[in-house]
């Protein structure tokens, strides 16, 4: 009886309050159930993620097992791996955790060996379920299931290719990686009809998936020296020296008079690591009307390859030159006097 | 008189209310930037990365004074990290101790002679030393006069070898991939990005073996726990909502990257102000703004930098007055930005925000609490009136925490144990009561100092993580 007074005297008390002071109250109410459900939800994520992380572990073990059991024998076992996709891939989640077990797998392995381990990958209907992602699912699960497909080179180009021109960079960026990666000629086919700038990001990784992944004739990479874009151009330079492609230096040459800047400076970069011997006898001359990156550049190749002769050509321009480029060519001209 | 009260009251009321609908909105944005981030960076393979002959070339800078018990050992957490190019710069700042022997002998550092061109003005360097040993031949150590922090960072832009710089705190932990990933910003822009900084991490308790974090532990004390909520609402929420607005104003000086141009074209750090790192990235973007150039700032919200905090108050009271400090300072060397739609989101919104919520915001609430007890004293109180705000007020600093910590689940969940998030969220209530009047108070007593011209950094005796071993 006394708890129902108490209560209908709460009640009272609060229906009599200002409206301001009622709003406060809610307002109370409001954030401290939001701070209960807020705290509630972390709380059970962290269980959840600790009792997932769990399970997760023992499928990768489980996933471990069978990929090791099987790369490693003369042929899989077909039926083994139908009773494993049964009892243990049945879940989404399960496949997710299997596809990047492969992931990991496929970074290691090569060869026949690598060989073994997309037969089991396609064995278990792993490529089905990268494509039902692809298909179906939002950009950031494409994106990862692209990369999955495209790190263990299954094909599949029909499906691929729309995301050449997808809107979201980052799925264009794997499906470029995709095709470099499992095309067997001419993987830079696409830089033709690009229409925006590379950016150092994706430059990367092209050059990652060309070294690394493609196995294909190298590209003449001369071709892209009149590309409309910069970033190409600028790639394209670099590569010819990571591929020692010294049949290019001929095309090469040309760039170090080209309007930009940067093209100048890197065509610079690319003939010294290829060590053209002609090349200083081409950029001293042009030393005193170079923009100060590019005189950077001409003092370091002659530190490479020339000798203090050289040096003393740029003397009276360096008077006039920046104070950066003034000591540059001290610091050099010093390193030189001490080595001979 | 009572009108005039009611005046205030309404004053202090819509205050009140506007920097719950900031922290409201800082919330929602900075919730879709982690979401954006961790989808778009969720298959980023390091060993490509690590392959490339692209990559650009970094130099760490990092100042040291007074550091011989640990400086050997950061430097060789710092040789540690995961990055193809990189030189480490230790600028020996003047120390009183043997920190300098200390690397000369630990390192076999000898005197190099190389010339280098010095555009930005410093106290003197005494001498430049390399490293003989070829484990170490991308330590560099500068010796120079003591000059403060910006001053030795000076000193490093000139020396550094490389165009892109990462200014850092010696004492700081950084995780392997740090550099791998404080570089993205820079690769990944159509824009020019002129920085890019992370978010910074307590270290407290956390088990460190060999210069990196083994486990991450919630620190014991109160005053380490409760930084640890701050830290994350001031770099989950709000920064990553600055980010997303590209209204960043200030990369910490414990771990930002830099381009090393920009930075001397903007002049290097300012050593008359005490908020250098803040200055400096404001007077970069002012530059570029200026200049009409287009540029980005980028920030990325995983762990790569782990520190460790006051946990006594009298050093948190002198880092906190500090920061004040060099907020004012940064704010009245560019308050020509203030409100001006020249400098856009950074003249309209950043600098207003920082006037009105981050220098203002302790200086009325302390002239509230002042108001409120001559209000007491004159009897002028309506008890409910009063509780009702509090009640209110209380609750939503405790969900703004709460929602700070949701944030940190969400994303890295770096604290593994339940029992670690019922401890911290235990603090968001404490917190209120125990911590935030103090760190007001600090900060009241750095604008008192700013206008008595005190312009020391104040004594910042640590504990030492290098002492915390797994045992």
């Amino acid at each position: 009886m006394m708890l129902e007074d108490w209560l209908e005297d709460i009640i009272r008390r609060v229906q009599n309050l200002p409206f301001i002071v009622e709003m406060n109250f809610l307002f109370t109410l409001i954030f401290s159930l939001l701070f209960i459900f807020c705290f509630s939800v972390i709380i059970f994520l962290r269980i959840k993620k600790t009792l997932r992380n769990r399970r997760k572990r023992i499928l990768e073990n489980q996933i471990g097992s069978l990929i090791n059991q099987n790369v490693f024998d003369e042929s899989i076992n077909l039926e083994e791996i139908q009773k494993f996709k049964r009892s243990s891939l049945s879940k989404t989640l399960a496949k997710k955790i299997a596809l990047k077990q492969f992931l990991n797998f496929a970074e290691n392995f090569k060869g026949e060996t690598f060989k073994r381990l997309q037969e089991l990958f396609l064995a278990l209907g792993l490529d089905e379920f990268a494509f039902h992602i692809i298909k179906k699912e939002k950009w950031y699960k494409k994106t990862m299931a692209i990369y999955v497909i495209s790190e263990l080179k299954i094909e599949n180009d029909e499906l691929i290719r729309p995301f050449l021109k997808s809107n979201r960079e980052e799925l264009r960026e794997q499906a470029i990686f995709y095709f470099i990666r499992t095309s067997k000629q001419n993987p830079l086919a696409f830089l033709e009809d690009l229409k925006e700038e590379l950016n150092i990001w994706e430059q990367i990784f092209i050059e990652d998936s060309l070294l690394y992944f493609y196995k294909g004739e190298t590209p003449d990479f001369a071709q892209w020296l009149k590309h409309p874009l910069k970033s190409v151009v600028l790639f394209a330079i670099r590569m010819i020296y990571r591929c020692n492609q010294f049949t290019n230096i001929p095309q090469l040459t040309p760039l170090l008079e080209h309007p930009d800047m940067d093209i100048r400076k890197s065509t610079i970069i690319s003939l010294r690591k290829l060590s053209y011997e002609n090349l200083l006898a081409l950029i001293i001359p042009r030393f005193g009307k170079e923009a100060e990156e590019v005189q950077k550049e001409t003092i370091k190749a002659i530190a490479a390859q020339g000798e203090i002769l050289d040096l003393y050509k740029l003397r009276p321009y360096v008077q006039v030159c920046t104070p950066v480029i003034q000591v540059d060519y001290a610091r050099v001209e010093k390193k030189m006097k001490q080595a001979s | 008189m009572s009108t005039l009260f009611e005046i205030f009251t309404w004053l202090f009321l819509a205050y009140g209310l506007i920097i719950s609908a900031s922290y409201l909105f800082s919330a929602v944005f900075a919730f879709f930037e982690i979401r954006s981030y961790k989808r778009s960076y969720n298959l980023t393979n390091e060993i490509s990365l690590l392959q490339s002959s692209n990559l650009p070339k970094i130099s760490i800078l990092a100042p040291a004074y007074n550091e011989e018990a640990n400086i050997s050992e950061n430097v060789r957490s710092l040789l540690t990290v995961n990055y193809p190019g990189y030189q480490i710069v230790i600028i020996n700042d003047g120390s009183k101790d043997h920190t300098l022997q200390k690397l000369i002998e630990d390192f076999h550092l000898v005197e190099d002679d190389t010339l280098h061109y010095k555009p930005i003005p410093s106290k003197p360097i005494r001498k430049i030393y390399k490293s003989i040993h070829q484990a170490f031949n991308n330590l560099t150590v500068i010796d120079k006069e003591n000059g403060g922090k910006a001053d030795a960072l000076n000193a490093g832009l000139n020396i550094s070898a490389h165009d892109i710089v990462c200014c850092i705190d010696v004492d700081c932990v950084l995780e392997q991939d740090a550099l791998l990933k404080l570089i993205k910003p820079f690769l990944n822009n159509k824009k020019k990005v002129i920085a890019s900084g992370g978010i910074i991490r307590i270290a407290n308790s956390c088990v460190i073996e060999d210069g990196k974090i083994i486990e991450v532990k919630v620190p014991d004390t109160f005053l380490a726990k409760v930084q640890i909520l701050e830290y994350f609402r001031a770099f989950l929420m709000g920064r990553m909502a600055w980010s997303k607005v590209d209204g960043l104003l200030l990369i910490s000086g414990a771990f930002g990257m830099f381009d090393k141009k920009v930075a001397i074209e903007a002049g290097g750090y300012n050593t008359k102000t005490v908020g250098e790192d803040m200055e400096l990235l404001v007077r970069m973007r002012k530059m570029m703004r200026h200049k009409k150039q287009k540029y980005a700032v980028g920030f990325i919200p995983d762990p790569l930098c782990w520190t460790e905090v006051p946990q006594k108050w009298k050093i948190l009271y002198r880092q906190r007055n500090r920061w004040t400090r060099g907020t004012a300072e940064t704010l009245w060397l560019h308050r020509d930005m203030l409100f001006n739609p020249k400098y856009k989101v950074l003249g309209m919104l950043s600098t207003p925000y920082w006037l009105f919520f981050e220098w203002l915001a302790p200086i009325i609430e302390f002239l509230g609490i002042i108001f409120f007890i001559v209000l007491c004293a004159l009897g002028l109180i309506n008890w409910v009136y009063a509780i009702s705000f509090f009640t209110v007020v209380y609750s939503f600093s405790v969900l703004f925490s709460i929602t700070s910590l949701f944030f940190e689940e969400y994303s890295f969940q770096q604290y593994k144990k339940p029992k670690d998030l019922v401890k911290l969220a235990g603090v968001a209530l404490l917190e209120p009561f125990l911590y935030h009047p103090f760190v007001m108070w600090a900060a009241i007593r750095g604008n008192i100092d700013l206008l008595r011209k005190k312009k020391t950094w104040g004594e910042m005796s640590r504990e030492g993580l290098s002492s915390k071993k797994k045992t």
